[in-house]
């Protein structure tokens, strides 16, 4: 696979000059320090030759005041560098990091309270501390080393803590929770692994602080006592002599800059390797690099636009023959041809990796460092091609004869800036004065449907869709020709989605602007979009007309994407019959608050629910309805704050508080999920499966051991169940074999595997214990089109085969439908509405369910 | 904001508190009795109960740490048990030399960081920004008292342009404190301008990863436009972080510095105090270098609440 060869060589210590650098360094200084504890040319502490002698044949770097060899005392001084760095970073280590890792797996006032003790030693810099420490105990090598380990411990504290807090936020920790792991394995399993490398590189760094407050302090005379070799007493000694005998500073001084300089480059080049944003779970290293046009079926629809296209006008953007290579020569896009006709609305669609977003960036000239672009890019009115503009002349087009839209709000807007001076830096950078620019601000603002006064606003004071709104008004500031917008709503809930997408298109067409649409959501194209390209691998397999590429797809990959695009009902079958069985898991007016800096969120507002063995429930709602909260407390992992629940005969209702102690606990604290021992039936017989496949496995385990953690713990395996290493193994094989992974999985990390497969791999982890009930929190929602419908049908397929209880949370109400019997509607902490599946969704009580229905994209054929 | 200013109000007198109680019991507490640390084993114990009952050593502990304390608010550091000078005045004058040298020397270190941390940064992935990069990283392996010695022996010694050392208060005559203070501010400043320089360069390649600096360039800016009106203030928030904390580095770092030229700062005023066994003035010299750190953190948080509008909202 060639996405492994390039983490091989990313891996390959020879591809981090710093780190084969740094380790040469460090290693010559240790060598020196082992050497000279056999030999050195001389005795270092002997003063037998000529004084003040310069570098020479014999002496290699000169005498000192008293004649003694200073290579040998260079030599003999690498080993009081080296052990008082050793023993301050142990020090620092051993009492920092358990320190860090307490704090953030206990959260809460402990670990505010021992950080807050760690931090007061910021306020003892080593330096000072060795310093005081030798005033009252007296200076020396000892007190030099303990002052500067103390003095290190809130660096491995905090760095600790914060590794920690990341590692038990993800949901391979809340997945290792459910399956009943105790916090010390969790501690052993996860965390420490997964921090391993932070501390690390924290060690390499400390320890060139510790070599350079060593030799300030024997600078000082306040570190190792005479007669032995110490490199910052050679520099002190040497200051009489400046100008006489300038290599008894220079030498030492260099033997200490190398030994740092050693310790630095080590730490960054670890942290270069073990940087999670380099190794291959970055989107930009998964993607399939182009193999070469696929071979176009006898009767696919020509890629040239022109043939298809009556184009009597020029078009308002030409896109021709475009590829775009990586340095290294891989190639993303190959050939890519489009157009966008004035007042013309093309949606570019493609799953994640197919090059729609590159397309788009090339066009503006806004390619990311390290790939280039060939081809012709052409906007009407603008003469020459685009791709031959240098970055001043491009950017007098954008945004204001091209503009974009990005996908992703909550970043695109720059946080330390006021929304309303965005705006009006739009029209300023294109020669609109500052007043006219002002008051044209607040029209564009309220014409997006911002309130009044949004101007004044930060971008962290806007919700999502606000902000999305900003960027569109920013985006049309200009009136551009061309506006191309990059999953403009993907990052949206589904009723302001459809606000925003009714918007853009208003806008657009008020305008006369051609839309250049990128999506993944072929509904969404149905709805936004009057012409359709689509591309795979980076190559435009099929386009045309909206209605006749989804009417009459030519193109195999088309018609594999609509067919999985189409989520067609779940078939009634059982819902009745199933209405008889017993509830498997009750809510009773269930309610949830907790603090948030200094208001208390409502997640739940009295929820009331049963679920029947051998239902499949759906959850649907937007963000922030509760859904999670709801399906954390069902699972255990949280308590509510009032009402009766029960899962798998399992009674988790509000815990009494006990004393006045718990009252004010903290948000952090109260997420914490309750003691493990009470719920050892219910881990057993209910399990998860998350949304993010790239965050819910371990990245450091294998997919086997991975797949058989839940089965570590005795209580979670059933009578006759796996209770060997031997029986796990085989226990892991069945469920990989079950969700469709090959047996050579086990050995592989989960880097290797593609979303679909992950989350596969999730689903066989959930399975392993067989439990009676699987809860899937948006089990889909990270996954491409055509490895949704996938992955759907194989928890409907499984559900059926190890007849389990399906409780699955979406924000998607087709997803729903297609697996689920029985649906409930949340929104804003309560349920809505309740019921079968096929009568919520055709015949919707609720005001709510009617919109979101509406607001649904619906793919139209 | 005003619950914000408050919580970390509180937090930083708890500090402070814990802070001097862990100096008093660290230099009054464990090294025994001043009176024999002052006077000596073989004093006659009328001559210990005396110094006692002069320097107050045979009250309470607690009453004394309170008293200690007490004149720390007030402005009274006490007497030196071996020189008998009054602390305040001296330790006075001493911080506004090491003030002087430490402000110094972050203004160079800025002047040079800022500008040569965004290239290294702008330009990484060529031979210039590699190039600078790898000169920071030498920079910051280099002790900064190396740095003073060689200096000296260039300048001081070989040219005989500048003084080898010593110091002249900008009131006794600005030309003669010019010529003090330069090289040892340089020599000060110099390994900042390396340690600031890397974390400058790290703050704008992160800058330049930004979703809004994208936005910024397709609403028509330049990559150099977007990266000065959006980028530098975005990297200022971590980077105003770095320079409190190199300040108070630096407050302490000067130790060295202050003993390579000579300059009759805070770190010599506590080294010799050291040298003297003169525990009362080290404990009260701490003292202040300490409240100076963890005022500085406490302003650095503040600076970072006021930068960026997004902690603002914390209350």
């Amino acid at each position: 696979m060639s996405d492994q060869a390039g983490v091989a060589a990313r891996r390959r210590p020879m591809g981090h000059p710093q780190l084969v650098i740094g380790a040469a360094l460090v290693g010559l200084v240790v060598v020196m320090a082992l050497v000279s504890l056999v030999w050195t040319p001389f005795d270092p502490e002997h003063a037998g030759a000529e004084r003040l002698l310069p570098p020479g044949a014999e002496h290699w770097f000169g005498t000192d005041r008293f004649g003694r060899d200073v290579f040998s005392q260079v030599m003999a001084g690498a080993q009081i560098t080296l052990l008082v760095g050793v023993v301050a970073v142990g020090i620092a280590a051993v009492v920092g990091v358990p320190l860090g890792v307490l704090a953030g797996m206990r959260g809460g006032r402990l670990g505010a309270l021992l950080m807050r003790g760690s931090d007061i030693l910021l306020a003892f810099p080593g330096l000072l501390l060795a310093i005081v420490l030798g005033a009252v105990y007296g200076a020396g090598t000892v007190t030099a080393m303990v002052a500067l380990g103390i003095g290190s411990i809130p660096a491995f504290a905090r760095v600790a803590r914060s590794g920690t807090l990341q590692v038990i936020r993800s949901d391979y920790v809340l997945a290792a929770r459910a399956a009943n792991r105790g916090e010390l394995a969790i501690a052993k399993r996860h965390v420490l692994p997964n921090i391993a490398g932070t501390v690390l590189v924290q060690c390499s760094v400390n320890f060139a602080i510790a070599v350079l407050a060593e030799a300030g302090l024997s600078f000082l005379g306040l570190g190792t006592p005479p007669p032995t070799p110490s490199w910052g007493r050679m520099l002190q000694e040497s200051q009489q002599f400046l100008g006489v005998a300038d290599h008894l500073a220079i030498v030492p001084g260099v033997a200490i800059a190398v030994a740092v300089l050693g310790f630095n480059l080590l730490g960054d080049g670890l942290r270069d390797v073990l940087d999670p944003r380099l190794s291959a779970t970055s989107p930009a290293d998964t993607r399939t690099p182009v193999a070469g046009r696929p071979a176009q079926e006898p009767q696919a629809a020509s890629p040239s636009a022109s043939q298809v296209e009556p184009a009597a006008l020029p078009p308002a953007l030409d896109i021709r023959d475009l590829t775009v290579r990586t340095d290294g020569g891989r190639p993303l896009l190959a050939d890519v041809s489009l157009s966008v006709a004035a007042g013309e609305r093309v949606g570019l669609i493609g799953e994640s990796g197919s090059g729609k977003t590159m397309t788009a960036l090339a066009a503006l000239g806004l390619l990311p460092d390290g790939v280039a672009a060939t081809g012709h890019v052409a906007l009407d009115g603008v003469p020459g091609n685009l791709l031959d503009r240098g970055e001043r002349a491009l950017a007098r087009l954008r945004g204001e004869a091209i503009s974009m839209v990005f996908q992703e709000p909550m970043t695109a807007l720059n946080p330390l800036m006021r929304v309303g001076r965005q705006v009006v830096e739009t029209m300023t950078v294109h020669g609109t004065a500052q007043p006219a620019a002002a008051s044209r601000a607040a029209e564009l603002l309220a014409e997006v449907g911002l309130p009044e006064g949004a101007a004044r606003r930060y971008p962290h004071e806007l919700s999502g869709g606000q902000r999305q709104r900003v960027v569109l008004a920013m985006a049309l500031a200009n009136d551009p020709a061309v506006l191309v917008a990059d999953e403009p709503t993907t990052a949206l809930d589904v009723t302001v989605q459809r606000q925003v997408l009714d918007l853009m298109v208003r806008l657009v067409e008020d305008r006369g602007a051609g839309l250049l649409f990128i999506t993944h959501d072929l509904a969404v194209v149905s709805q936004v979009c009057e012409r359709v390209v689509v591309l795979l691998d980076g190559v435009v397999v099929e386009e045309g007309p909206v209605a006749q590429v989804f009417a009459d797809p030519r193109h195999a990959y088309t018609r594999r994407l609509l067919a999985a695009s189409a989520l067609e009902p779940r078939a009634a079958t059982r819902p009745a019959a199933v209405v008889q069985e017993p509830a498997l898991i009750r809510l009773e007016d269930v309610t949830r608050t907790y603090p948030r800096r200094g208001q208390t969120v409502h997640a739940l507002r009295g929820v009331s629910l049963e679920v029947r063995e051998g239902q499949r429930f759906g959850i649907v709602g937007e963000s922030g309805s509760g859904k999670s909260t709801l399906l954390r407390i069902v699972a255990g992992l949280d308590r509510p704050t009032s009402g009766r629940v029960s899962s798998a005969g399992v009674d988790l209702s509000a815990a009494p508080r006990a004393g006045s102690g718990r009252d004010g606990r903290s948000g952090r604290d109260a997420d914490r999920p309750t003691s493990s021992g009470e719920l050892g039936d219910l881990r057993a017989a209910l399990q998860l499966v998350f949304q993010d496949p790239y965050g819910s496995l371990d990245p450091r385990m294998t997919v086997g051991d991975i797949v058989a953690e839940p089965l570590l713990n005795p209580a979670n395996v059933r009578e006759g169940g796996p209770r060997t290493a031997s029986d796990r193994r085989d226990a892991v094989r069945e469920m990989l074999d079950a969700v469709g992974l090959p047996l050579d999985a086990t050995e592989r990390y989960p880097h290797q595997f593609s979303g679909g497969q992950r989350q596969r791999i999730a689903i066989a982890r959930a399975l392993v214990c067989r439990p009676r009930i699987l809860v899937a929190d948006e089990p889909v929602s990270a996954l491409d089109v055509s490895v949704r419908r996938q992955v759907l049908d194989l928890l409907a397929r499984l559900a059926d085969e190890y007849a389990l209880t399906l409780l699955l949370v979406s924000h998607d109400l087709g997803v729903v439908r297609h697996v689920c019997d029985y649906v409930a509607v949340m929104r804003d902490g309560r349920i809505v509405e309740q019921g079968p599946t096929g009568q919520v969704y055709d015949d919707p009580q609720h005001e709510y369910t009617r919109r979101l229905r509406e607001a649904t994209p619906v793919l139209t054929l | 904001m005003a619950r914000h200013l408050a919580s970390h109000l509180a937090q930083l007198v708890a500090t402070l508190l814990v802070a001097t109680a862990a100096i008093f019991v660290l230099l009054r507490v464990l090294p025994g009795d001043p009176a024999i640390v002052a006077l000596g084993i073989e004093a006659s114990p009328e001559a210990l109960a005396a110094w006692r009952a002069e320097h107050g050593t045979d009250e309470p502990l607690f009453d004394q740490y309170l008293d200690w304390v007490g004149g720390l608010l007030t402005g009274d550091l006490g007497t030196s048990h071996v020189t008998a000078q009054e602390l305040t005045p001296l330790v006075a004058d001493r911080v506004q030399v090491t003030g002087i040298l430490v402000l110094l020397g972050m203004l160079i270190a800025l002047v040079v960081a800022i500008p040569v941390g965004t290239l290294a940064a702008v330009w990484h992935r060529n031979a210039g920004g590699v190039t600078l990069s790898a000169v920071s990283q030498v920079g910051v392996a280099v002790p900064n008292f190396l740095v003073g010695v060689l200096l000296v022996a260039l300048f001081a010694v070989r040219l005989g342009w500048l003084p080898s050392g010593g110091w002249t208060a900008p009131a006794d005559g600005l030309g003669e404190f010019w010529r003090h203070v330069l090289l040892p501010a340089v020599a000060l400043g110099s390994v900042q301008a390396a340690i600031i320089t890397r974390y400058v360069r790290s703050a704008v390649l992160e800058i330049m990863r930004e979703d809004f600096l994208r936005t910024a360039r397709a609403k028509g800016l330049t990559f150099t436009g977007a990266l000065v009106r959006h980028g530098l203030r975005n990297a200022g928030v971590p980077i105003v972080t770095v320079v409190g904390v190199q300040i108070a580095s630096m407050l302490i770092g000067a130790v060295v510095i202050e003993r390579v030229f000579a300059v009759p700062g805070l770190g010599s005023l506590l080294l010799d105090s050291v040298g003297n066994r003169d525990l009362l003035a080290v404990q009260s010299i701490v003292a202040v270098l300490v409240v100076l750190v963890v005022l500085l953190n406490f302003l650095v948080d503040l600076a970072y609440t006021l930068l960026d509008p997004r902690l603002r909202r914390a209350s």
